[in-house]
């Protein structure tokens, strides 16, 4: 019995101290793991990778290309669905250089362009989260196909050696400490240019046209260029990072769609440091102007005065004697529209809430940009976002109103309360509502895919033609 | 024959649809009528300005049915004047207060502009004798404007509520 009690107390002794051991080594791993997560949040992973809040990085969310559908690859730590058997080498080829293990190129919907200038221990950080840090989960994620030409993996090889450069633009003039970490932030982790510098031809980011605005989705991703009109230069550093915490900023504009989704998943847990890191950063990019702009978007305020109470309020005369009547909502006019849909929220003056949890719609970069898209977009779709400091939803109209009174109530609201040379027509929102407007290359699809077929014939010719004469000579 | 038949009856059916217009101003009522029922309804209420459409969409619910309406109140104009209501507070125990017929136009005057509709509310009903008048507009959400809300506005984010006003210590 005194045996059988001592070993059991050596026993309990020994895992106590194996524990110790372990936990050790422990703490330095979970500091690890704890970085790796920082990084991850930052780079914003989590926006394509998580479709379901339940399965953390499980993958599977599509990713609407204007190819196609790519969907997002599980990278948990599962060994039969996820990155489980990557070495750290694979690991960091996938992210630097868009190759998975098995040797197949990613496409760029993966920002491995801008993780290209990920620092060695910025990967290393990442892979020790994603193999110890992140639960296994061996969600099945659907094949990515796209149509020909672009079902070609092996092309992008071509398209890398064009446009895969060091992740990073080049620095305007020299960067103190802060304002390196800001264009780290800004070009690594963030690939803000994903969204806001527009495409070439070939998809590539334009990089004459650095962080100049894009259209993305339906959205436009606006120009956050220190450029004082299209820009964002009238913006303080308190004013950006604010709005990179919060998603929005009192009489200068809210994120929305893609935006909103990074303020919510990354922008809102990163420290006050980096986040005035990345102001600073922006407030050195070389400003672009758009020269339809004439006056910063959030400056705008409406030219036409707020019709009567009278004409705010209309009354159908047969209401009381007809009560069908008043299940009819088909009207297209503007006043009336604001009146039912808007006007509860950001009051009929449009000036929100005193305390602009609904925001003013004077001032409002939404209204006031040269372009409607992002009204139409909120409208439409509604506004849905998590910030450091409020969960703000605006409901979504796309399947209450027809084109034509969104285009109603968006040229009202342009004219009363933002810029109003911009006018609205139910056909801008039928092209807003489909996604905006295709890429030309995909336009051109259908024809080029015949001359693509003739060069790749003419390349094989070469080659074939080279090697029997090199076996010929030799 | 038979198409004509179906055409009058489309027509038929078709006009409620055609008087559906929003009503501006009514068309038997005189700019001068007008003018004089928005200066009664300014004196009735106590107050310097009132929106003329709005005053021009209450005499059009009040005037239905009624072809006397604008001599009415005409009427009440000169009687209010004869007793020298020049402010509201001299309206009680004077003669247009002992006159039923008046008492009961201006209240019905009084009662549009501060509940924003005329007639009586049926509950439970979808047909009643009301006229809608405006709804941001009526006077009865101007007392407590600046602690309550008009139903339905919101007057903060959500769940605002949860926090006591900050006036409530001076109230």
């Amino acid at each position: 019995m005194r045996v059988n009690l001592t070993s059991h107390w050596l026993g309990r002794a020994a895992i106590v101290v194996a524990g110790a051991l372990a936990l050790g080594a422990h703490a330095q791993d979970s500091d690890l793991i704890a970085r790796g997560k920082m990084v991850a949040t930052a780079a914003d992973c989590a926006a394509c990778h998580t479709s379901d809040a339940s399965h953390q990085y499980a993958g599977g969310r599509a990713i609407g290309s204007p190819m196609g559908n790519i969907y997002a690859s599980n990278i948990t730590p599962s060994n039969s669905h996820g990155i489980g058997g990557y070495s750290e080498a694979q690991f960091a080829d996938a992210l630097r250089k868009g190759i998975n293990a098995r040797g197949e190129h990613l496409y760029p919907a993966m920002p491995y362009t801008a993780y290209a200038g990920l620092t060695d221990d910025d990967v290393h950080a990442l892979y020790v989260y994603f193999t110890q840090g992140v639960k296994a989960d061996d969600n099945t994620v659907p094949a990515t196909k796209l149509p020909f030409p672009y079902s070609m993996r092996w092309t992008m090889a071509g398209w890398n050696l064009l446009y895969l450069g060091n992740g990073m633009h080049p620095a305007q003039g020299s960067e103190d400490a802060r304002v390196a970490r800001g264009h780290y932030l800004v070009d690594t982790l963030g690939h803000c240019s994903s969204c806001h510098s527009p495409r070439t031809f070939l998809m590539a980011e334009d990089a004459s046209a650095y962080l100049s605005g894009a259209k993305v989705d339906g959205w436009i991703a606006p120009n956050i260029t220190s450029d004082a009109v299209s820009g964002i230069g009238a913006w303080s550093e308190d004013d950006i990072a604010a709005y990179l915490k919060n998603g929005h900023v009192k009489g200068k504009g809210q994120a929305g769609g893609g935006m909103a989704e990074a303020v919510e998943q990354s922008l809102s847990h990163l420290s006050d440091d980096d986040l005035y890191a990345m102001a600073a950063y922006l407030k050195t990019v070389r400003g672009i102007r758009d020269p339809n702009d004439t006056k910063a978007a959030f400056e705008y305020a409406g030219a036409r005065a707020i019709p009567a109470l009278g004409e705010r309020e209309p009354v159908r005369p047969d209401g009381a004697v007809d009560p069908e009547a008043l299940r009819v909502a088909t009207t297209t006019d503007g006043a009336t529209l604001y009146a039912g849909a808007c006007a509860s929220c950001h009051q009929p003056d449009g000036l929100g809430t005193q305390n602009q949890y609904f925001p003013s719609l004077s001032h409002n970069r939404a209204v006031g940009m040269s372009a409607p898209d992002n009204l139409v977009m909120a409208i439409l779709h509604g506004i849905d976002r998590k910030g450091a400091d409020l969960h703000v939803a605006m409901p979504a109209f796309a399947r209450d109103l027809s084109d034509a009174q969104v285009a109603a109530v968006a040229t009202y609201v342009e004219q009363h309360f933002g810029n109003p040379d911009v006018q609205v027509s139910a056909d801008t929102v039928a092209g807003i509502r489909a996604g905006g407007p295709k890429p030309l290359l995909l336009r051109l699809t259908p024809f080029l895919v015949p001359g693509g077929v003739l060069v790749v014939a003419l390349v094989l010719w070469l080659v074939v033609a080279m090697t029997r004469r090199r076996k010929r000579k030799a | 024959m038979l198409v004509s038949a179906g055409l009058v009856a489309a027509a038929g059916a078709l006009l409620p649809w055609a008087r559906m217009a929003y009503a501006a101003s009514p068309a038997q009522a005189s700019p001068a009528e007008l003018d004089a029922f928005l200066k009664l309804g300014q004196r009735l209420t106590g107050r310097e300005h009132l929106p003329s459409d709005i005053s021009a969409r209450l005499f059009a619910a009040l005037a239905r049915g009624d072809r006397a309406f604008g001599e009415k109140v005409t009427g009440l104009v000169r009687a209010m004047d004869a007793a020298g209501i020049t402010d509201m507070r001299r309206f009680k125990g004077s003669a247009v207060d002992n006159d039923a017929a008046l008492k009961a136009l201006a209240v019905s005057i009084v009662s549009g502009w501060y509940l924003g509709y005329t007639g009586t509310p049926v509950g439970l009903a979808v047909k009643d004798d009301t006229q809608f008048i405006t709804y941001t507009g009526a006077l009865m959400f101007e007392p407590t404007r600046d602690v309550t809300v008009i139903p339905t506005y919101a007057r903060a984010g959500t769940d605002y509520w949860a926090a006591a006003p900050a006036s409530i210590a001076t109230d």
